[in-house]
């Protein structure tokens, strides 16, 4: 990843809400995360992080709100274009191409934006691969950590290696903001380790990252800023410490998971 | 609110009309009464001084469409209960009413004890057959939607091909199963409404079987325990409810009423094969119409369909239809129209239908598709050889009807590879290839006899076979694409039925136009006075022509095309979050994959000389899911399967000399793809070790890309320095 190719761009989340049937999942919730640094959205299980994430980068249409990329507007626009437009994004349930191989995972994500080449390969009768693309690719690779898997069926992969390829692939894709949904969970301590690793270095490269996780232990020691979402509202955010120290957030951890109750506090 | 992409970026808005629609109470809210009601206020508009005509067609409708009910209930049972789309309640139905005809006509039972014995005990036996031998080791084996899919079509085409074996293509009279003698009248003198015994039977068969099944479902401990079942089979089973036995009755009672709807429905429509079938398989738009849930709705949308079917019919003869007579094909036959165009209204109208039949067919395709990267230059070059000498040395060793079942093959292997591209390589479920290539073949006709492609007759100057046949694959593609466009919100099961609707409609409104007798035939291409009218000569023209649709549909499936493709069929969300436009490719795949069905549409149509469009000819929308199994069975994402198929489709029949025994064998093979990922052709590539194939040129490249970077010595990137390989070796001795 060379660093000329990095720009992060402010992502900035405004009053959105959104209700499934007459559920509200979320309830006008908001955040800014600025480039060069991870910005950590956290909370129970069944809080609404997810559907956060879905809002904004366009999976899911909030009932109302929008969200912002260097303060313009993305409202109205698709998912595949807000992609174009600089937000990549893994996913907690995988979303990997499991047809194909790790490298062509990544290498789609690279050329998948634009159609240059698809008359091109309807017609030709050889269709050689773009060097260009393939550094690109190996690159990514290198950087999370996967390149000896390049020629595995990205089926045929463990949950933890899936997170890592499709942190690749969100890699591949030029981004300004990285929006990553859990991305540690189904990891081993090392592979954790190196998560941590590769997440300090992209922020220090420049990207914006939003960083949905359990792992308190990692929130805590990656972020600049942490949201604290309950029930499908922004409770409380602040620098590690802040939260850390946050009387509501002890409550709400202490109504619903025990064990990460422990987690902030140690 | 949605979770689905593609239905994102629109949202209802509070207008006038939405207000005006809240004031109306919710239960009368649903579109189908709607509609029903304009209907009425239509016809009452258009023909106001024909009451009593149109009280007696009304009857007819009642009639007529309490079997549609019937079959809609049975089809909505299943479903809840199963989860699966009961495609095959056409093939019970056929099979039943056959099984009642030999009864009655010649075995010599009385009408009423072969009515119970075909319903309550063979319908029944079939369903609980399906269950024993398909679907419970499916189930076992936590199969997903789409295994089950391709095992019902299974059942529905060997219950269809075994049929045809037997019964050939004739039409048979069957007894009818209530007398048509008058029960009673309603009015008295000139404006008495008749009311025949069958109208009461059938009415009555709906009140209490729908009815039966109703208070069976919302009041007694067995409809409890079929809804747990279909809510949390898992859960079910936890509390001793005894999930097997509640499927297998599912399937029994679908099937008994799939069996009712087929003996009710053949002494009105025929007793004819794939004609039953066809009327049959018009009643999934009653099953539509009702969410597939909801038994109350689907009874009542049968009966709507089967009224509003007559109605239209009747007011076709005193010419009310006259502001719609610049559309040849509307003055015809609306039991037809009606049941279709309800279907893909009601299709396209609800949105959120049923979450298991939204999904994608990724059961079936991806794991046939777990190729990674492709064979080495030298072993493509290889077969490219070895293939290329076969089709030129073959068509010389052949001769007579050898010829001919080899020109067949290659027409067949085109079209059939229209399937490969949609459904294997992008993971679209359609069931309407043989549409499209009858789409093809019809415009090849008309063209070559001086006619436009169109309902009317216009005339222009004769186009030689090559061009008509160009010209029919370029004026399918604008269609496939319109095709694509529900695509794009809508994946497996409800993709597969909006396409089977298409299917229908093209029958309906243009191979079955009244105005379109003539012109059916065509000859053979003749370029620059060379004439490939010979058995073998044409032979090698289709050969040329299979040669390269088999290089258009490789580029589908290689570079960076076959990549995003790949991409949008294993992932939607993956392929739109790095930035795939999902409309362009979907668009794309849709109108390339009607193209070449439509060329080998043409073959076919060339082939034989002229278009044959019954119930049993080459287009006819059964035909389609017929196709659809062939080439399920050997696997979707391989090319070489597409050619396997059409050996199995046209050699089994001629062999046999039974038309139809290729689809008994094709259906038996087809209820067990859930056990072989894959189809044969990966079955056997597993078998024999590995798929194959080696690494792709992409993952040479970049192992070659590692050994330069490695010998220059380049400047590490960013994140090198945490030894990224080591780490990766940790990873991978971690976990297996
Ligand atoms: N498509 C959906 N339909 C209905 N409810 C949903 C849907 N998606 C999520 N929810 C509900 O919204 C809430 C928030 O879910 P989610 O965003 O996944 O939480 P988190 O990611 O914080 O664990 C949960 O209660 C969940 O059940
Ligand atoms: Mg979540």
């Amino acid at each position: 990843m060379s660093a000329d190719r990095l720009r992060g761009a402010v992502l900035e989340a405004r009053d959105i809400t959104v209700t499934f049937g007459g559920f509200t999942a979320l309830r006008d919730a908001s955040l800014v995360a600025q480039p060069g640094q991870v910005t950590s959205l956290i909370g129970p299980n069944g809080a609404g992080k997810t559907t956060l994430f879905h809002a904004i980068s366009g999976i899911l249409l909030p009932d109302h709100g929008e969200t912002r990329l260097d303060g313009r507007s993305l409202r109205g626009m698709s998912p595949d274009k807000r992609a174009r437009a600089g937000m990549a994004r893994t996913f907690q349930i995988l979303e990997l191409f499991t047809g194909l191989s790790v490298a062509e995972n990544l290498q789609v994500a690279v050329e998948g934006r634009s159609s240059n080449r698809i008359w091109r390969d309807l017609f030709s009768l050889r269709h050689p691969d773009d060097p260009d693309v393939l550094r690109k690719v190996h690159e990514a690779m290198d950087l999370v950590g996967i390149s000896d898997l390049a020629n595995r069926s990205a089926g045929s992969l463990p949950t933890g290696l899936s997170r890592l390829v499709e942190l690749a692939r969100a890699v591949c894709t030029d981004p300004q903001v990285l929006l990553l949904d859990e991305p540690a969970s189904g990891l081993s301590g090392p592979e954790t380790d190196r998560l941590h690793a590769v997440l300090t270095s992209l922020a220090d490269l420049g990207l914006t990252i939003l960083l949905v996780e359990h792992d308190i232990e990692l929130v805590m020691s990656v972020s600049k800023h942490i949201y604290v979402l309950d029930f499908g509202a922004m409770i409380a955010e602040g620098t590690p410490a802040q939260v850390r120290a946050n009387p509501i957030v002890r409550a709400a951890y202490l109504g619903a998971e025990p064990d990460e109750l422990q987690a902030v506090e140690s | 609110m949605t979770l689905d992409p593609r239905l994102a970026t629109t949202r209802a808005v509070d207008s006038g009309w939405q207000r005006a629609l809240d004031r109306i109470p919710p239960r009368l809210r649903h579109p189908g009464l709607l509609a029903g009601v304009l209907f009425v206020l239509w016809v009452y508009l258009a023909a106001p001084n024909q009451w009593t005509y149109l009280g007696q067609q009304f009857v007819a409708g009642i009639s007529i469409g309490a079997i549609a009910a019937l079959g809609g209930t049975g089809l909505v049972v299943a479903y809840r209960a199963t989860g699966v789309f009961n495609f095959a309640f056409a093939g019970i139905a056929t099979i039943c009413a056959f099984i009642m005809y030999e009864f009655t006509a010649h075995q010599g039972l009385p009408v009423w004890l072969s009515l119970l014995i075909v319903v309550l005990l063979i319908g029944p036996a079939i369903g609980a057959l399906m269950d024993l031998i398909v679907f419970r080791s499916l189930e076992r084996r936590s199969a997903g939607t789409a295994e089950k899919l391709v095992a019902n079509l299974g059942v529905l085409i060997l219950l269809l091909g075994i049929g045809a074996v037997i019964y050939g293509e004739s039409t048979y009279v069957p007894k009818n199963v209530f007398s048509a003698g008058q029960a009673f009248q309603i009015g008295s003198g000139n404006n008495a409404v008749n009311v025949s015994w069958s109208v009461v039977g059938n009415v009555g068969l709906v009140v209490a079987a729908a009815g039966g099944l109703l208070l069976v479902f919302r009041y007694t401990p067995l409809g409890r325990q079929v809804r747990a079942v279909v809510d949390r089979r898992g859960l079910a089973e936890m509390f001793v409810v005894n999930a097997n036995r509640i499927s297998m009755l599912s399937w029994a009672i679908g099937a008994a009423f799939a069996a009712l709807a087929g003996v009710l429905d053949a002494p009105v429509v025929g007793l004819q094969n794939g004609g039953l079938a066809l009327q049959v398989l018009q009643i999934i738009g009653v099953a539509v119409v009702a969410r597939l849930r909801n038994i109350g709705v689907a009874v009542f949308a049968g009966l709507g369909v089967g009224v509003v079917s007559a109605l239209g019919n009747a007011l076709v003869t005193p010419h009310y239809w006259s502001w719609l007579s610049w559309i040849p094909s509307v003055n015809t036959d609306f039991d037809v129209q009606v049941p279709v165009l309800t279907t893909v209204v009601f299709l396209l109208v609800y949105r959120n239908l049923d979450e298991s039949g939204s999904g994608g067919i990724g059961g079936v395709v991806t794991a046939t598709f777990g190729r990674i990267g492709q064979r080495s230059t030298a072993a493509k070059l290889q077969s490219v050889l070895v293939v290329g000498l076969v089709a030129v040395i073959a068509p010389a060793l052949l001769n007579g009807g050898n010829l001919v079942t080899a020109q067949k093959v290659v027409a067949y292997s085109v079209a059939f590879l229209a399937i490969v591209a949609i459904t294997g390589y992008s993971g679209h479920l359609s069931l309407a290839t043989a549409s499209f290539a009858g789409l093809g073949a019809y415009t090849t006709v008309r063209l070559r006899n001086g006619l436009l492609p169109l309902p009317f007759s216009t005339s222009i100057p004769h186009v030689p076979v090559l061009l008509a046949m160009l010209i029919g694959g370029l004026v399918v593609i604008p269609i496939g694409v319109l095709v694509g466009y529900p695509a794009l919100r809508r994946r497996g099961l409800i993709l597969g039925l909006i396409t089977l609707a298409f299917a229908q409609i093209v029958d309906a409104f243009v191979f079955q136009s009244p105005t379109w007798n003539s012109g059916r035939t065509t000859d053979r291409p003749n370029l620059f006075g060379w004439s490939f009218a010979g058995d073998r000569t044409f032979l090698y023209f289709e050969l040329v022509v299979l040669g390269l649709i088999l290089l258009l549909v490789r580029n589908l499936s290689s570079g960076a095309l076959g990549r995003v493709l790949g991409a949008m069929r294993d992932s939607e969300r993956g392929a739109v979050s790095v930035g795939i436009s999902l409309r362009r490719y979907k668009l794309l795949i849709f109108g390339a994959s009607a193209f070449i069905a439509a060329i080998g549409g043409s073959l076919i149509v060339q082939q034989a000389g002229s278009l044959n469009i019954n119930p049993d000819g080459p287009f006819a929308p059964l035909f389609g899911l017929y196709w659809f199994g062939a080439v399920v069975v050997f696997g979707l994402s391989y090319r070489s399967s597409a050619v396997l198929a059409a050996i199995l489709y046209i050699v089994v029949d001629t062999a046999t000399g039974h038309a139809g025994s290729s689809l008994i064998v094709i259906g038996a093979i087809a209820l067990f793809v859930g056990y072989m990922p894959g189809g044969v052709i990966g079955t056997v590539l597993r078998f024999v070790g590995g798929d194959g194939v080696g690494p792709s040129p992409a993952q040479k490249s970049l192992a070659n890309y590692a050994l330069a970077r490695a010998r220059a010595e380049q400047a590490p990137p960013p994140g090198a320095d945490l030894q990224p390989s080591r780490f990766a070796e940790g990873l991978l001795a971690g976990k297996p």
